[in-house]
């Protein structure tokens, strides 16, 4: 299995020359091909900088993020608009579609930016709303959806264009329980039919339990790292996850 | 902080928000100004000074049409303040957010309206001054008029109305202003930004059927009025406005639905960002369908207003070229001008190089209601009030062909049981050339005459430029001279040319003339007797010219003014409804710089949305505008004038100007917006 993402000693500083603030201090880690890695931590712990950095949303200040093998910190202009439309799918909170155009048109619009033939892309996008049981909103608009509708079809326009990574930024934030229980399983089965690889970044230990591996950051830095492992219920791993969670929240530490 | 201090670092830190408003703002009083300057303006001066009413009549509707431009302007500052303020409810919020109070809040609005409006005006006001002494350079240019004694000249009247109208302009702004924060609610004034706008969906099907039948609708009553406009009635006319109106309204609420199913069926929809512009136009259309007809129809207005008015002020210079072929001609009633002007002490033979003197007749056997008898009923069912009874004035065909000559016009040939009717008195010769035609005879002393010609000849025998001089039948001269006839001298004619042949001689002439017998021309202009009982009428060649120029620069005035404003107005809402969902659009462009829209792309989609917001009116507009220019121009025709061209040219580069000056300005404002 190749390494899709691999972020090497990424430091990122705010502010001014008078008072810096590191989010992100000296951090590593990698993400191979077909792995669904879930990022927890408190807020103001870097989780969401690290995303932005990793999504070309923002750079980082030292360190290196490479995805599948191109460090991205280098490109700009075309290859970077290139980078975006082919090799990542995003998924945000607050679904973040296009509200004047139907969720047939979301989708699709991914893969026309990404300059592929309409032929081919009403294919695609049938058999990715099938997948992900939109079938039958295909023709709505946001405006006319569930919350959790919205985000699955946030989901399809992500992966439609079979991008090396998808990155989720608190995709169930928005959603009740119903729909983020939903938004998960869709998001497995992506992950487990598609070989998609994902990288969710989320405080709700609930969503997170659907990933394979847990990195939990505070303070800018890897606290520690735990795997799903094999044949583990998904409740127990939801159990050690919130174990975790407890003392990432600081009461440990206060402990001692 | 002080609200003052607030509200100027506000308006510097929104500058680009504002460069729309300004714009509209330092346009808008400019106009107002320079078109309220008018009667000052030099050479506006020389004709008004030359005493004829028609132009003071004419400067009197500028001041009246001003009224209505200022409520106009009125309107589209207050809608576009509207427009200021939503951009900006959030930054209200947090104000309130943090304490400060609703009047603080309001008093801080108060400031930035007065700062706004005072800079505007200041600027507006120099804008104007400079531009109204381009504009009367330009007109005088126009119609060829000496502008040595051109002076920089700045109309006091003018700038204290301008002042004073757009001070209540903005007085009304501030009052709705102060009245919009009351109104808020502090959640949505937070939440402004959050709010995305409804989505109006409308049934498909009933869009096509709905955009098919305005089409047909539309282009029916265009037909109508473009080929067979000429034989039209009054009321059919107002039917046919009507159609247009609900067309055009219907057309651009079903626009959307229309044009989004075929243009979804096209294969090219799903190219790049194009169905995302195509969705954000019709999803636009939508919502704002109806400003959009109003300001289709608005530019349409617009653009035939300045087609035609610039096209009739050709026609009036040209008209104008063979209206004064003599110096002066004078109609002198009871007594021969040549003793007239004798006993005044301006003899002829003083001031006049040539001259002939003409008798006109009259005979209670050829009264108006003869000349028109076949459709008599008809006339005085029209004009229930006039005289057919009085006599009309008769010439003998010899004299008659002396002013011809004298005029340079062809000579008329009328055999001896024959008359001809001279005549460039249209609401008359609306009946005497049926009559004609139906081969109409009068007699005269027993003896009977038929027409000579088939029609009226639209001749003048009196100098008046654009009204009409007096109706007139030419009879052979035996029939006339006949001993027993019942002819009499009804007046004397006298036409002469000047000793002097340039302009400033013959306004001193004129002097001389006018000097004496003024206050009897006057009187006759008033419909009074004469002081001292003999009644003349008299116009000189230098007259007459000012008077035209002075018509036809403010038919020209008129014209643009209400043009100009009109394509500001249509203009500048397209602008600021644009600008103000570009604030919407952010997050659009946001998402689609996520989904990996490059800035090429970016940028074409957003330029292609502004694009078809400003063409689509301009398109429907003009489509409307061309049978409506067809139809005017066939009505011209009809009274000589010949071609359209140079006012469309005219009025498309204006359209040009302003129109895509402010298509520019939003692209610019949006694209700042969204980076």
């Amino acid at each position: 299995m190749s390494v899709i993402l691999e972020v090497k000693n990424a430091e990122k500083y705010y502010g001014n020359k008078g008072s810096l603030t590191a989010a992100l201090n000296d951090l590593s880690f990698s993400v191979e091909e077909g792995e669904f890695v879930g990022i927890m931590g408190a807020s103001g712990s870097g989780k969401t900088t690290l995303l932005n950095c990793i999504s070309t949303i923002d750079r980082l200040s030292a360190g290196k993020a490479m995805v599948g093998g191109e460090d991205i910190s280098e490109l700009k202009g075309k290859k970077l608009d290139e980078f975006r439309s082919r090799k990542l799918g995003f998924i945000f909170q607050d679904f973040n579609l296009l509200d004047t155009m139907t969720a047939e048109e979301n989708i699709s619009l991914a893969l026309s930016i990404k300059g592929e033939k309409p032929a081919e892309m009403e294919k695609k996008v049938k058999d990715i709303a099938e997948k992900l049981g939109i079938s039958e909103v295909l023709g709505k608009f946001p405006s006319e959806m569930s919350g959790g509708q919205k985000q699955r079809v946030a989901a399809a326009r992500a992966v439609v264009t079979d991008p090396e990574l998808v990155l989720a930024d608190e995709p169930t934030g928005a959603l009740d329980s119903k729909a983020s229980k939903a938004l998960m399983e869709s998001l497995l089965k992506l992950n487990n039919e598609l070989g998609s690889t994902i990288l969710m970044v989320t405080h709700d230990a609930f969503s997170a339990s659907y990933a394979g591996r847990i990195i939990f950051i505070k303070d800018g830095k890897i606290f520690t790292e735990i795997v799903r492992e094999k044949g583990e219920e998904r409740k127990d791993f939801f159990k050690r996850i919130v174990d975790v969670t407890t003392v990432l929240g600081g009461e440990i530490d206060e402990l001692i | 902080m002080n609200s003052f201090k607030l509200a100027l670092k506000n308006i510097r830190k929104s500058w680009s928000d504002y460069t729309v408003y300004f714009l509209t703002l330092i346009i808008g009083v400019a106009i107002f100004y320079m078109f309220n300057s008018i009667g000052t303006q030099g050479i506006m001066e020389d004709v008004s000074k030359s005493g004829n009413d028609k132009v003071k009549m004419l400067i009197t509707a500028i001041e009246v049409v001003s009224v209505a431009v200022a409520v106009v302007l009125g309107l589209l500052i207050i809608y576009a303040n509207n427009f200021l303020i939503k951009r900006r409810k959030k930054e209200f919020g947090i104000y309130l957010l943090l304490g400060m109070s609703k009047k603080k809040v309001s008093k801080i609005l108060v400031c930035e309206t007065c700062i706004v409006g005072a800079v505007s005006m200041l600027v507006g006001l120099l804008v104007g001054i400079f531009g109204s002494q381009f504009l009367s350079i330009i007109v005088a240019k126009m119609f060829a008029v000496d502008v040595t004694s051109y002076t920089f000249s700045i109309s006091r009247k003018a700038a204290v109305i301008t002042v004073i109208s757009f001070i209540m302009i903005f007085f009304v702004v501030l009052l709705f202003n102060t009245g919009t924060i009351s109104k808020y609610k502090l959640i949505d004034l937070i939440n402004a930004e959050k709010k995305g706008e409804k989505q109006i969906i409308k049934n498909t099907k009933i869009s096509i059927v709905l955009f098919i039948v305005s089409m047909i609708i539309l282009v029916i009553a265009y037909i109508r009025i473009g080929i067979y406009g000429n034989r039209i009635m009054g009321r059919e006319f107002a039917f046919l406005a009507g159609l247009i109106v609900v067309g055009t309204f219907v057309m651009f609420w079903s626009f959307a639905g229309f044009f989004q199913s075929v243009m979804s069926r096209n294969k090219g929809y799903k190219k790049g960002l194009n169905s995302f512009v195509v969705r954000q136009f019709s999803g636009n259309m939508n919502t704002s369908a109806f400003s959009f007809a109003l300001i289709s129809l608005l530019l349409m207005a617009a653009i035939c207003a300045f087609s035609s008015g610039f096209s009739f002020r050709t026609y009036l210079n040209k008209r104008l070229g063979n209206a004064t072929p003599v110096d002066l001609t004078m109609r002198v009633w009871s007594v021969k001008p040549t003793e007239y002007l004798a006993s005044k002490g301006i003899a002829v033979d003083g001031w006049a190089k040539e001259y002939i003197e003409l008798p006109v007749y009259e005979s209670n056997e050829i009264t108006i209601g003869d000349t028109v008898a076949p459709v008599l009923e008809e006339a005085k069912k029209t004009f229930m009030h006039a005289n057919w009874e009085s006599t009309e004035n008769v010439m003998r065909l010899s004299d008659y062909n002396k002013i011809e000559r004298a005029f340079g016009r062809e000579e008329l040939k009328v055999a001896d049981d024959q008359y001809a009717v001279v005549s460039d008195f249209d609401l008359l010769n609306q009946f005497q050339i049926p009559s004609i035609k139906q081969g109409n005879k009068f007699n005269v002393g027993g003896k009977e005459y038929g027409p000579a010609y088939d029609s009226v000849n639209y001749e003048y025998i009196l100098m008046s430029g654009l009204t009409a001089s007096m109706g007139t039948i030419v009879l052979p001269d035996a029939a006339v001279d006949d001993e027993n006839s019942s002819f009499r001298v009804d007046s004397y004619l006298l036409i002469a040319d000047y000793k002097t042949s340039d302009k400033t001689g013959r306004y001193e002439t004129d002097a001389l003339i006018m000097d004496q017998v003024g206050a009897s021309v006057e009187a006759a202009d008033n419909g009074e007797d004469a002081p001292d009982g003999i009644n003349i009428q008299l116009s000189t060649k230098n007259q007459v010219e000012d008077a035209s120029i002075g018509i036809s620069v403010i038919v020209v005035f008129l014209v643009l003014y209400i043009g100009v404003v009109f394509v500001v107005a249509c203009a500048a809402i397209i602008a600021l409804k644009l600008l103000s969902d570009s604030i919407d659009s952010i997050r659009k462009f946001r998402i689609l710089t996520r989904i990996g829209a490059g800035e090429d792309m970016r940028k074409k989609a957003l330029f292609m949305q502004v694009l078809m917001n400003f063409l689509l009116p301009l398109i429907s507009a003009s489509f409307g505008s061309i049978f409506i220019l067809v139809f005017i121009k066939g009505l011209l025709a009809s009274v000589g004038m010949v071609s359209l061209g140079p006012g469309i040219a005219v009025s498309a580069l204006i359209m040009l100007l302003i129109y895509g000056g402010y298509f520019l300005t939003t692209y610019e404002g949006c694209r700042k917006i969204i980076r």
